[in-house]
């Protein structure tokens, strides 16, 4: 039975369990959170993280970021030691300074969602080379929230986000607007995870 | 599938042939792909035990995200018993150890050269295209550099160019497969050679469709629910492939993709199905083609069906 090592020990906490069957099941999980944009799904390979990483968005980490990815952390993240020194250990990724340098950017909290601008756009040759961020949020939930349409959903979906930074839906807008350009994002919270690729728009006019 | 069965599988294979970080790198490039539909994502295509053209773009996508809870179901120019669907279905099933089955409403996954199955598919079903020429524009522009000037503008007036001289030179759009499409207004797709007779298949799909490239190294995507348009001009409308008067011969069924297979050099063929699946499930639910041994006509049935 595997333990999680105690917050002082110094010891890296332990990753996926069986990798590649793991891995396997969280990317299906991932992959269809992007194709059918905002539908909150569970994540059933959740891994526990130092702190202040939720154990889904371990799972994405993990399931991502290798030694050839970049990884940006906001300054809460950044700011806990035995995180990066886990994500060190068990991706190799490169810890980025700077988050339009990075394929992947860290999100402690929706509360506190960077300008989606700052991060790597990619150009319209490569519309490819761009950030996908991975944004830790209390609740999601398609009940009630902002209408979204766009590939992958069938007529529309609520997607509900607490906390949310003021601005956060301002920022989708205009990054659909320059579409193939932009960001996705995946929302995570401690079990469930929803997917805002840069295809969606808000059904209240882009 | 369990761990200990897993750990029976060829020694020095990972779970699906890959090894973990090329795994990584090519479920990076389909997150991208999902995320701009109908654009070409370069990735690192690797080496596979089995030529360029045999479909290592579709064996990497699959391998990418299959898992021991799927079924697989292969199928080549629609037949599940042809030599590539079984070399592929061979490998994946030593390989990955999943569950295999001939039938379209069943498979989780199902990978395809050239065919989208007759049977509707479904939510949660993902389609994996083997693609050779990922690149719509290719033959008409040579240069990597240029077409993907052009795909960055949105500027595909060659394209319709070519559609016109097909108007000029044979009176109607003669291109019959890989008949390009457009995807959510933005992006010209080229769907793999597929008859234009499933080009309406893939337009609002409640299946995911991927698509992979492994000689010319690009993975692209249609999510779910996806705009694919047709190209074409007022005066001449997109229309598929018409049989009129033209039945299975072991099935019965019309309206549907057929082979011509020749029965003697005097001249005489008959129509099957091209969806193998299809036609058997027809039989089985007692409808006969006019060829079909119960069906009365007496002629031997056609080799290879």
């Amino acid at each position: 039975m595997r333990q999680d090592p105690s917050p002082d020990s110094g010891a890296i906490w332990p990753g996926f369990s069986a990798p590649a069957l793991q891995s396997q099941s969280a990317f299906r999980t991932v992959m269809l959170a992007l194709s059918e944009p905002g539908k909150v799904r569970e994540a059933t390979e959740r891994v526990n993280a130092p702190d202040p990483l939720n154990p889904v968005a371990a799972m994405v980490l993990l399931t991502l970021c290798d030694v050839d990815t970049s990884v940006w952390l906001d300054a809460e993240m950044r700011a806990h030691r035995e995180l990066s020194d886990f994500i060190r250990f068990h991706t190799g990724s490169t810890i980025v300074e700077s988050p339009s340098r990075a394929q992947f950017a860290f999100v402690s909290s929706s509360r506190r969602v960077p300008d989606l601008k700052n991060f790597a756009q990619g150009s319209d040759s490569y519309p490819d080379r761009s950030t996908t961020l991975i944004v830790q949020t209390e609740a999601l939930t398609n009940d009630a929230g902002t209408l979204l349409q766009g590939p992958g959903i069938e007529t529309s979906i609520r997607l509900g986000i607490a906390p949310l930074s003021d601005t956060f839906w301002d920022c989708v807008r205009s990054n659909h607007r320059q579409f193939p350009r932009g960001v996705d994002v995946i929302f995570c919270t401690n079990t469930h995870l929803a997917g805002l690729p840069r295809s969606t728009r808000l059904a209240s006019g882009a | 599938m369990s761990l200990s069965e897993i750990s029976e599988q060829p020694a020095g294979y990972n779970f699906a042939y890959l090894d973990e970080q090329t795994k990584r790198m090519i479920r990076r490039a389909i997150l991208k792909a999902i995320a701009i539909p109908g654009y070409q994502v370069p990735f690192a295509s690797r080496e596979m035990p089995m030529p360029y053209g045999w479909g290592t773009g579709g064996i990497q996508v699959t391998a990418s995200i299959i898992g021991p809870d799927d079924v697989l179901k292969v199928i080549d120019q629609g037949a599940d018993d042809t030599t590539n669907a079984v070399s592929i279905r061979n490998f994946f099933a030593r390989t990955a150890g999943v569950a295999m089955t001939s039938r379209a409403e069943e498979a989780t996954i199902i990978q395809t050269r050239h065919r989208i199955p007759e049977t509707p598919l479904h939510t949660g079903q993902i389609l994996v295209y083997q693609v050779p020429i990922p690149e719509p524009l290719r033959f008409l522009e040579p240069r990597e550099t240029e077409t993907r000037k052009m795909h960055a503008l949105s500027e595909y007036g060659l394209m319709h160019v070519k559609l016109y001289e097909d108007i000029a030179r044979h009176g109607h759009i003669a291109t019959t497969y890989a008949y390009p499409v457009m995807v959510e207004d933005r992006y010209v797709m080229d769907p793999s050679p597929t008859p234009k007779f499933d080009n309406p298949k893939m337009h609002m799909s409640p299946a995911l469709q991927l698509f992979g490239a492994g000689r010319e190294k690009r993975i692209y995507a249609v999510p779910p629910h996806t705009k694919v348009v047709s190209l074409d001009f007022e005066d001449h409308p997109f229309s598929v492939q018409e049989w009129p008067d033209t039945q299975c011969a072991m099935c019965g069924a019309e309206g549907v993709y057929f082979d011509e297979v020749l029965l003697d050099d005097r001249g005489g063929r008959m129509f099957v199905c091209s969806d193998t699946d299809y036609c058997e499930r027809r039989q089985a639910e007692g409808h006969f083609g006019h060829l079909h041994a119960s069906g009365g006509a007496g002629a031997a049935a056609p080799e290879n069906r």
